[in-house]
């Protein structure tokens, strides 16, 4: 492997060190220091500035040598792209061996740039540092409460770990982390990959134990090779959703050949993501959404879902979005339907979706659930119509006609839909099959103590049954390859 | 390479081929002729003739002797240096496909196959592989295009053998990746006959 070694010094430095802290809330070097203390790293925090000014209550120190020798060994440099150049084997003697540059001005400014991003890693090779960057808006590692980046924001801790082209696509995601509460691992914006590649992080992710998935977003592989064999190592053991920009960019075409002629970038790109085993994914919102169905559920032993509902419509869409997946709509087998039959009136749908008709009373479906996922031939089973009774109670506590006898109503139907919520959590967790639920009352209403249960507790609520359904078509053949 | 050195070529990594030989006139095509089946197929050949089609140097269909001697007679006068000529049999099949190998500039050499003949560019059925692989991977390369449907019965023709498409791919890898000098392979169209994929023309370009 032509890889970087190193890596983990980035993301589990023992201290840290701004080069070129600033007092100016709008600058980089402000930013990028407050985010750091801000969320709580575990290790010293020094900063530098020529001026010596107290910020946020560190003492900056006026050049790196001051800084103590053994400290820090992790740099984020937010100066100026002529000054870092002298300023790497200041950071080298104080035991400084990896950094992540900020800065513009390099390759991504035309020829000159790419000069300087030249002889900016090879004074870095020289110094023994290593090199994320330059250009990009920095990382985040949770595990050892580190967010050094010049943006926000910081996700809640978790096993997600995500490199990206885009800066903007790497904030997206960790903000669909906040909105969802499940959690990053690492996340870096890989910036110009000067010295330190895409591929380089997916090596590191492979062995790293805090990383369980990955997402990538990527816009061009020029060494594409050796971007595929690491893709492929990492997706055998770790599912890998790629998200990939420029996908109309039309390929270099080789003249007189039709293989050539049929053969787009993207096209080829696209066939080798699935060679390689992992996801390719065309949205931002999609892409979070698999990998926090990979982060949060068990890997299912088959393809035979049921789908519960207490919401006809919904129940007909997602059977309609199952048949074009290998997802199997389970046939109910006879000593199912007659212990459904137990717990329901007559009218329910005797048939796969599971459809209650509105017969459920106090306890049915902490129970039903039960005896789905207890049965041998359930895989897998899809939950709709969460947060019903939660969105009457929160017309009832909003009502200008409220009483005694609507808040009492009220605050039943609440309890009942945290009950469902807990008893799915409760319920996923005793028999190890994944259980999706999806409601729009996740986002139409997120206080409603259905969806809010689920994401208090680190799992995913869906928006749409279909995409609830593409993500278990995923898990289930991400399943069928590790059985392999 | 012409197209009669061309399909030797992968011819010796395994790949079927139509029966064929290279003549010179009239009377050495009605001799060769002798050895394989009317119809035949007359074309021009050179390594210099890329687009045979585009000149009009293709004749199918020739039924007999007398057929096919007018049909040299006719390719003679498309240029003063057309001096050889590729009998072959004619290869009688519905479902048509295309392969291909080519060097990537990002990634490497990669194997295409897709649905082939008349609307081969417009439905872009094609699918591709980073080689070398697994047999298994060619054969979900087959499995992801629509026009897989196509191996199976299809209008009073037999199923095609799964394994013998992948053989008939392996082969244009094989042959691609044993020689670096190769910079693109097109098999185009490789025809199914007697429920079994004959290559009946071929390009190989070398740097």
């Amino acid at each position: 492997m032509s890889g970087i070694e190193n890596i983990g010094t980035l993301f589990n430095p023992k201290g840290v060190v701004v080069v070129g802290a600033s007092t100016h809330p709008g600058k980089f070097g402000f930013v990028a220091l407050h985010n750091i203390l801000s969320s709580g790293f575990t290790g010293p925090v020094f900063a530098t500035n020529p001026n010596k000014p107290e910020i946020l209550g560190i003492q900056t120190l006026e050049r790196i040598q001051d800084v103590p020798s053994g400290e820090a060994d992790f740099a984020m440099i937010c100066i100026s792209p002529d000054k870092i150049i002298t300023a790497l084997p200041e950071l080298a003697k104080i035991g400084i061996t990896s950094a992540f540059v900020v800065s513009g001005g390099f390759k991504e400014t035309g020829e000159k740039g790419e000069a300087l991003e030249k002889q900016l890693i090879a004074k870095a090779q020289e110094c023994g540092v290593i090199i994320a960057g330059p250009n990009g808006q920095g990382l985040v590692s949770t595990p050892v409460n580190l967010c050094s980046q010049i943006v926000s924001p910081y996700p809640p801790t978790g096993d997600i770990s995500i490199a990206s082209q885009s800066g903007n696509i790497l904030s997206a995601l960790m903000n669909l982390s906040r909105l969802s509460n499940i959690g990053i691992a690492r996340a870096i914006s890989v910036g110009n990959q000067g010295q330190i590649t895409i591929a380089d992080y997916l090596d590191y992710y492979l062995y790293d134990s805090e990383t369980a998935v990955a997402i990538i977003y990527v816009e061009g592989t020029p060494d594409g090779r050796r971007f595929y064999e690491s893709l492929k190592s990492l997706a055998s053991r770790k599912p890998v959703i790629v998200i990939r920009g420029g996908a109309t960019e039309s390929g270099a075409i080789a003249a007189a050949s039709h293989t050539g002629s049929l053969a787009s970038d993207f096209s080829i790109f696209a066939a080798m993501v699935k060679q390689a085993g992992a996801f390719l994914v065309d949205e931002v919102g999609s892409a979070f959404n698999l990998a926090a169905t990979f982060s949060t559920q068990p890997l299912p032993r088959g393809n035979n879902v049921v789908v519960m509902t207490t919401a006809g419509g919904w129940g007909v869409l997602t059977a309609d979005a199952i048949s074009s997946t290998t997802l199997e709509l389970l046939r109910l087998p006879d000593d199912l339907k007659t212990s459904i039959d137990s717990l329901l009136p007559p009218r329910w749908s005797k048939n796969n979706p599971v459809d209650l008709a509105g017969g459920e009373t106090r306890d049915t479906i902490p129970e039903l659930l039960s005896v789905l996922l207890e049965h041998n031939s359930v895989d897998s089973l899809i939950f709709l119509g969460l947060g019903i009774q939660g969105n009457v109670a929160r017309s009832y506590f909003e009502s200008s006609f409220a009483n005694e006898g609507t808040d009492r109503m009220a605050k039943f139907h609440e309890s009942q839909e945290k009950r469902y919520a807990d008893s799915i959590i409760a319920a996923t967790r005793k028999y190890r099959k994944p259980v999706l639920v999806s409601s729009e009352l996740s986002i139409a209403d997120p206080s409603n103590l259905g969806p809010k249960t689920l994401r208090d507790n680190g799992f995913l609520c869906y928006i749409s049954p279909s995409d609830a359904v593409q993500c278990l078509s995923h898990l289930v053949n991400f399943a069928q390859t590790q059985n392999r | 390479m012409s197209e009669f050195s061309s399909k030797k070529l992968l011819h010796e990594y395994g790949l079927s081929i139509t029966n064929e030989f290279v003549v010179k006139n009239a009377d050495q095509a009605v001799e060769a002729a002798k050895s394989l089946r009317y119809p035949v197929v007359a074309k021009l050949s050179s390594a210099k003739i890329q687009h045979k089609t585009e000149l009009n140097g293709v004749r199918l269909g020739i039924q007999n002797s007398k057929e096919l001697e007018v049909a040299i007679r006719d390719l003679e006068t498309i240029g003063s240096d057309v001096n050889e000529f590729l009998i072959s049999e004619q290869i009688q099949g519905k479902r048509e496909f295309i392969a291909g190998y080519h060097i990537d500039d990002a990634f490497g050499p990669v194997l295409m196959f897709g649905l082939g003949g008349i609307f081969t560019e417009i439905l872009s059925d094609v699918n591709f592989r980073l080689v070398p692989c697994e047999r298994r991977e060619i054969e979900n390369m087959i499995n992801e295009l629509k026009a897989s449907l196509l191996l199976g019965p299809f209008r009073g023709e037999g199923e095609v053998s799964m394994q013998h498409m992948i053989d008939a791919l392996v082969s244009i890898a094989d042959c691609g990746l044993a020689n670096p000098e190769i910079v693109s392979i097109d098999v185009n169209p490789i025809i199914i006959s007697n429920n079994k994929p004959i290559a009946v023309d071929a390009l190989v370009m070398k740097s």
